[in-house]
């Protein structure tokens, strides 16, 4: 059926993978974008985690009434602001006109909280759930999958009617009956993401290790009288492993949108700023103007999206040639 | 029926949200465009007299010269509808939250009772204008008649009252009938049949002689009990009824003005069964027009009011008859922010304002900016008979045994900062009984006495807020049973406070059924409610701590103390009065001192009201109050948006 | 051939079985495992301990699971058996266990365990209580019925459980239970009331599975509407938004992926990708509170909410278009591109014809097949509605109706949409199939 000689499958190395990707100008964009949202999840948890260790507030939560609705300090003429305060300067001018700027950069909300620590907390919630329902439905979907295309059989049929009921269910209705019996939280988000999309990774990997079992090199390592297990997840999953970095890449942009979405309807993330609780709060004010929480989050979800959704066609042309988004 | 059609007619308006400003239609004003009835010529003599109009149509149709008739009747019905178009309707539009039907005993949330108080009647009602808050009569013709020991009400009633027309009246040809005091009877027994789960059978049990074991009686046989009489509710003629008390009830006239006995014709519950929550058959001002559950309802003019000369002077204008209004719309809009840009437009005519939109509204001396006072609105303030509240649960280990616990919360409890957040929506609150309610006490302002809150807590056994346990802040979790927005940013406004003197709130959030479910097995620490009152009573906010009305009663925070429920139950048998008051006040002074609740605050009904509406006064009891309101089309025409 | 055809949609509609029975399944175990019973939702904040009870009854809510001869009652609450244990005997002077062991509560006398009303007349109850004597303890659990004792059961030595069944009399009188402990001391952990079920089939699952059979879906809690009915009248006003931006999005988005495929690689085809791209990274949120805020409220194009004519569709039905769009303009790219690299597009250019002939006349019939399986398989979800666009535009569709269930705990209205969804799911699936085999000859049935 492939014309393709055994060794083009094979997944790359990491080092083959991120020379394939440097290579090109887009994905190199990409996966800056990438880098700086991993750096601030990891500065969101940085702090979330300092305060939980010192048992205090956070100051993301910290409340000031006399500083609501605050715009983005380039709005409130910072530097004017300098010299009203007392500045005579230039340098003192520059000076206090920056230490303006660095207050509230990107203004409050109303309850005088900072819109920018929010957002970087928002990215924090985002990647924890892009990675962690990644982490449940992934391992649930290539392990079922691998059983069922090798074993065939009783196995097979099993596992196919465990996936066509999960993917008979309406997707996003699941989801929200699984948070919803979870409970409100994290949690329910995570298990309601997780247990409902390994469908699709596990019905790729069931029909390429189909493909796979009568291979050569498969009978040649039978022959040799090798477990099936010692098979399936030695030598044939690092051939079929492209479709899981493929899927990962698919799905984290899916999870972040998900979560903004259950959050939104009051179903996610509870007390913490997470991207979509953002939304729900900003949108009561727009009508009177005050546009920048509501702007600055569809920016970051955007931002965030964008560069997955294009690396994740960068990815798929560099691992596997066949699903390749042909542009040459 | 998919478009939830009541009587077989479409909605005679078709369209009336869409947008003005490029619906060359629109001319006259984006509401009372489409007010022409559309005669739709198939189902001709379908309209409001003539209710038995569904399978008569069929018959008719059957006939050639019936098209004839039909034709008539359209062209007849098409002038009349345009003549009436000259006088202009006034029509209401407002939002409504999603009711579960129009069955009376079956309905305990505001807007169904809001809907369902539009077509039914009951004996009493809370007077439109009076306040304090007093019950007259509606269908009654007075007061009660009490005898001596108080146990045995005789209620007249008043003559010549007749119930909508209806096809289920088959006797009459759909013609309604006239309604008398057995009817009440067979409403009593509705409401205590099993099969109708009704919520209101708690507030009448015990209380009426004979109500329980016809309950039991229907328990035992579902099939032959309405038969059977029930000693204590009676009908000594067509227009008297007789209500026989167990023990003196200071609060009946409150209960009794209440929805669950509400006047219900047996022919309709005949007709219809169970799909009587479609069709109500009632006294009252409006009939339902069309109901779209989950999008829409529409409610009429009731014609039998005028037709039957039952003449119902308006409180503020004597001349005017009621109701004022031709037609009431009401949307499911559910979504605040929706709601208020749909007002903004002017689509609708009433509006709370939520907090997010308060300051842009309202400028801090508690008046209309100036922006929205030039377009017309009205502002109406009110403090509301409720009680919003942290209940702490007392079967907890660590707060239930730990007064200086709950009193530290009570003193940390910023009322300043609160205030600032709800804008003035709120009044601060020192116990349960709501402002215009016998025993209220003015709640106290200023910033909380934070040195205070910090030697009970030291008292308490949690120094600087520290658990000896562990070695790090007390940890206390705060359930809630929404998400909204405004709750969300109040709680993490409270836990602020607390973590001032060093508490660490957690709030955890459910959807209201696991809230309420949590509550009920005493799985919560503290929670927030607001309770509002079923009627102006203190009995009803003071039961809330009743020890024998702990989970899964209305004692969610499990009090129990053999003091207070002593008095609990020598204020229930007295009257409102001088006898009463040293009870409730000591009450009072047993709640500041235990604070099984953190007394929040009491809400402030704000409400805005666009130019065109006339008679309206904001009222905690508003059920059945619609027949007040008024509309004037003229000015909507000149002044909306 | 006819014979064929029929056998296998046959067959296929035996496999549909096991499918819809898993489906079944797991909306059972999701919901009734975890869900509870509604009846403080249904009856109100006033309702007692015995109305909640009555309502648990009729719904079946008081039922276990899958088995069992022993429903649950509200007569005693067993719930958290230390706060309600600590709460009832406050201040009695009752010493308490370690924590960890669940609250034992430690008796050394006589002790009333409280009902919260009279039991059922006429019906069979059963104590089961655990308990630990010290040693050389003895302690008895008693029943009375107006104070004539009618029932009593013996703790065993050390630790154990006692039980005792009772009947209560057809005529109600009032009923009480001791514990009383003539020496030594018993450690009480969970006493349990029960109450006896006619039969052991009488379970949650059976009252659904035959109320299934007869296609009663049951009442929603929150409206008290028949299920049925709301799913009835929530169909029309979703298919009227569902319908049009399936329609309007396949077709905007195969031509798109024609003009694509016919100047791959030009910049118009370059253009549609990017923006494609980017479309797919708007989130749908987003769309939708904006499309509100904006073109309705602020410039006033549109009506801001309602269901009342087809103005009221126009703008949910260009977010859902537009929100989509650029996952489906790529996807039938793809499928197109992929067509173009086979053997046949080169033999047809070899044989002469030009690009618009081999587009539409091979590419497009051969692309055919992708096409409208994806198209048959987006069927099933144009019932589901969309959730936040019917929520957020006020039409009254299955979507609005599912996010109201989610949110007031509706099961019974949760699980029908969920089943009925995985009905049309499984016939859509096999409805794509036969297309395949009807547009493509090659695909065999079999």
């Amino acid at each position: 059926m492939t014309t393709l000689t055994e060794n083009s499958e094979m997944t790359p190395g990491l080092r083959t993978l991120l020379r394939r990707l440097w290579g090109e100008r887009r994905a190199r964009w990409c996966l800056a974008a990438v880098a700086i949202f991993v750096l601030a999840a990891a500065y969101g948890e940085g702090v979330y985690r300092y305060a939980q260790w010192r048992d205090e507030t956070p100051g993301y939560q910290k409340t000031n009434l006399s500083e609501r609705y605050l715009p983005p300090s380039p709005f409130r003429d910072p530097f004017g602001q300098a010299r009203r305060a007392g500045a005579q300067t230039v340098w003192q001018i520059t000076v206090g006109g920056l230490q303006a700027l660095a207050h509230h950069p990107l203004g409050t909300d109303n309850l005088g909280r900072d819109v920018f620590q929010r957002l970087v907390q928002g990215a924090r919630i985002a990647f924890l759930v892009g990675v962690v329902t990644a982490l449940i439905a992934i391992p649930i979907g290539a392990l079922l999958g691998c059983l069922a295309g090798y074993f065939g059989g009783r196995t097979d049929d099993v596992i196919v009617w465990l996936y066509s009921t999960v993917a008979s269910m309406p997707g996003l209705l699941f989801i929200l009956a699984i948070a919803l019996v979870v409970g409100k939280g994290l949690l329910g988000v995570y298990l309601g993401i997780g247990l409902t999309t390994w469908v699709s990774l596990c019905r790729l990997m069931r029909a390429e290790v189909l493909k796979h079992r009568d291979r050569p090199y498969v009978v040649a390592a039978q022959a040799l009288g090798l477990g099936p297990m010692r098979i399936l997840f030695r030598h044939i999953l690092p051939n079929v492993f492209h479709l899981v970095i493929i899927t990962f890449s698919l799905r984290f942009p899916a999870a972040v949108g998900t979560e903004v979405f259950l959050s939104f309807l009051g179903i996610g993330v509870q007390g913490e700023p997470s991207w979509g609780v953002m939304i729900s709060n900003a949108r009561l004010r727009l009508w009177q103007g005050m546009w920048w929480e509501m702007t600055f989050v569809t920016l970051a979800i955007f931002a965030v999206v964008l560069a997955f959704n294009l690396l994740g066609d960068a990815l798929r042309d560099a691992l596997d040639p066949r699903l390749r988004v042909r542009d040459n | 029926m998919p478009w939830g059609k009541v009587d077989g007619r479409m909605p005679l308006v078709p369209s009336i949200i869409q947008g003005s400003e490029n619906d060359p239609e629109s001319d006259s004003g984006p509401h009372l465009m489409k007010a022409i009835p559309r005669v739709n010529p198939r189902l001709p003599v379908v309209t409001e007299s003539d209710p038995s109009a569904g399978p008569r149509t069929l018959r008719i149709m059957s006939r050639p010269s019936a098209w004839i008739q039909i034709w008539v009747r359209t062209i007849v019905i098409g002038w009349v509808s345009l003549s009436q178009l000259k006088a202009e309707e006034s029509v209401f539009y407002s939002e409504a939250s999603r009711i579960c039907g129009f069955d009376p005993v079956r309905v305990v949330d505001v807007a169904s009772i809001l809907a369902i108080g539009k077509i039914y009647e009951g004996l009493y009602q809370v007077a439109y204008q009076d306040r304090p808050y007093r019950v007259e009569p509606c269908l009654a013709a007075a007061l009660p008649q009490v005898s001596a020991d108080g146990l045995i009400l005789t209620i007249p009633l008043r003559p010549g009252i007749r119930f909508q027309d209806d096809p289920c009246f088959k006797e009459l040809g759909g013609r309604g009938r006239e309604m008398t005091a057995e009817d009440f009877v067979y409403a009593f027994k509705r409401l205590a049949d099993p099969a109708n789960r009704s919520p209101g059978f708690g507030f009448f049990r015990g209380r009426l002689k004979g109500l329980d074991e016809f309950r039991a009686r229907m328990e035992a046989d579902p099939a032959g009990g309405y038969g059977s009489s029930i000693s204590g509710i009676t009908a000594p003629d067509r227009q008297t009824l007789r209500l026989e008390l167990t023990r003196p009830w200071p609060q009946a006239l409150w209960v009794l003005s209440m929805h669950f006995t509400y006047v219900v014709p047996p022919e309709a519950v005949a007709y219809y069964g169970d799909n009587i929550i479609y069709h109500p058959v009632g006294t009252g001002p409006f009939r339902l027009a069309a109901w779209r559950p989950n999008y829409r309802m529409e409610f009429v003019r009731n014609p039998e009011w005028q037709r039957e000369g039952r003449f119902e002077p308006h409180p503020d204008d004597v001349r005017q008859a009621q109701p004022l209004l031709d037609r009431v719309v009401q949307y499911v809009i559910g979504d605040p922010s929706t709601q208020w840009m749909l007002f903004l437009k002017g689509r609708l005519d009433v509006s709370g304002i939520a907090r997010d939109q308060w300051d842009a509204v309202v400028t801090p001396e508690g008046e209309l900016q100036p922006e929205f006072a030039e377009r017309g609105w009205r502002l109406y303030r009110a403090p509301a008979s409720d009680i919003s509240y942290i209940g702490m649960n007392y079967d907890d280990p660590v707060l239930g045994t730990n007064r200086y616990l709950r009193q530290a919360l009570s003193a940390a409890f910023d009322r300043d900062l609160w205030g600032k957040f709800f804008g003035a929506r709120i009044l601060p609150a020192a116990g349960p009984l709501p402002p215009d309610i016998e025993g209220y006490r003015p709640g106290r302002t200023g910033p909380p006495d934070l040195d205070r809150a910090r030697e009970l807590l030291a008292l308490a056994g949690y120094p600087g807020g520290r658990d000896p346990a562990t070695g790090r802040r007390l940890q206390l979790s705060l359930d809630l049973g929404s998400t909204d927005p405004e709750v969300r940013e109040a709680v993490e406004l409270l836990v602020d406070f607390m973590a001032r003197v060093g508490i660490s709130i957690q709030p955890s959030y459910y959807n209201w059924p696991v809230f309420l479910a949590r509550i009920e097995r005493g799985d919560s620490q503290m929670f927030w409610l607001s309770w509002l009152a079923d009627y102006p009573d203190p009995e009803n906010f003071l039961q809330l701590f009743y020890g024998p009305n702990a989970s899964p009663g209305v004692n969610r925070s499990n009090f129990r103390d053999p003091a207070y429920d002593r008095d609990y139950e020598a204020m229930m048998v007295l009257p409102p009065g001088l006898e009463r008051q040293p009870v409730i006040a000591r009450m009072m002074d047993r709640l500041q001192e235990e604070s099984p609740w953190l007394f929040l605050h009491h809400r402030v009904n704000a409400t805005v009201v666009q130019p065109w509406v006339t008679n309206w006064r904001p009222h905690d009891f508003p059920y059945g109050l619609f027949k007040y309101y008024g509309v004037d089309p003229a000015v909507r025409r000149r002044r909306a948006p | 051939m006819k014979s064929d055809l029929a056998r296998y949609i046959g067959r296929r509609l035996v496999q549909m079985i096991p499918t819809l029975l898993g489906v079944i399944l797991v909306t059972f175990i999701l919901f009734n495992v975890v869900g509870g019973s509604p009846a403080t939702q249904v009856l109100g904040k006033s309702a007692g301990v015995r109305d909640l009870d009555d309502y648990d009854r009729q719904r079946g809510f008081d039922r276990p699971l899958f088995w069992g001869a022993w429903a649950k009652t509200r007569l005693f609450n067993s719930g958290q058996w230390g706060k309600i244990a600590s709460g009832l005997w406050r201040g009695e002077g009752l010493e308490w266990g370690e924590r960890e062991d669940g609250f034992p509560l430690k008796v050394r006398r006589q002790v009333v365990l409280p009902l919260a009303f009279d039991p059922v007349p006429g019906t069979r109850y059963r104590w089961e209580i655990d308990g630990q004597l010290t040693p050389g303890a003895t302690a008895e659990l008693v029943c009375l019925e107006g104070g004539r004792e009618i029932g009593r059961q013996n703790f065993p030595e050390g630790a154990g459980r006692v039980r005792l069944d009772f009947t209560t009399p057809p005529e109600s009188r009032s009923m009480s239970f001791e514990i009383r402990v003539s020496s030594g001391m018993v450690e009480l952990k969970m006493p349990i009331l029960r109450r006896a079920l006619p039969h052991p089939w009488d379970s949650q699952l059976y009252y659904y599975l035959a109320h299934l059979v007869r296609l009663d879906f049951g009442e929603s809690v929150s409206t008290h509407q028949k299920v049925s009915r709301l799913l009835l009248d929530g169909l029309g006003p979703s298919l009227a938004l569902a319908i049009p931006i399936f329609l309007i999005s396949l077709t905007v988005s195969v031509a798109l992926a024609l003009l694509c495929a016919y100047t791959r690689d030009r910049w118009p085809d370059r253009v549609i990708v990017v923006t494609a791209v980017a479309l797919m990274s708007i989130n749908y949120l987003v769309w939708i509170v904006l499309g509100q805020y904006g073109p309705a409220y602020r410039w006033g194009w549109f009506p801001i909410w309602g269901f009342e004519s087809w103005r009221n569709l126009v703008l949910p039905v260009w977010i859902g278009v537009l929100s989509g769009l650029g996952t489906h303009v790529r996807f039938y790219r793809t499928v197109m591109l992929d067509e173009i690299h086979r053997d046949y597009v080169r033999t047809a250019f070899a044989k002469g014809l030009n690009e618009r002939q081999v587009l539409f006349g091979h590419v497009l019939k051969n692309a055919a097949v992708p096409i409208i399986t994806n198209a048959v398989m987006a069927i099933p979800f144009l019932y589901t509605g969309n959730l936040l666009l019917e929520s957020f535009f006020g039409i009254p569709g299955l979507g609005g109706i599912s996010v109201n269930a989610i949110n007031s705990s509706d099961f019974d209205v949760i699980r029908a949409v969920v089943l009925i969804g995985a009905v049309l799911y499984v016939t859509a699936n096999l409805v794509a199939d036969l297309c395949y085999a009807w547009v493509d000859p090659r695909v065999r049935l079999g």
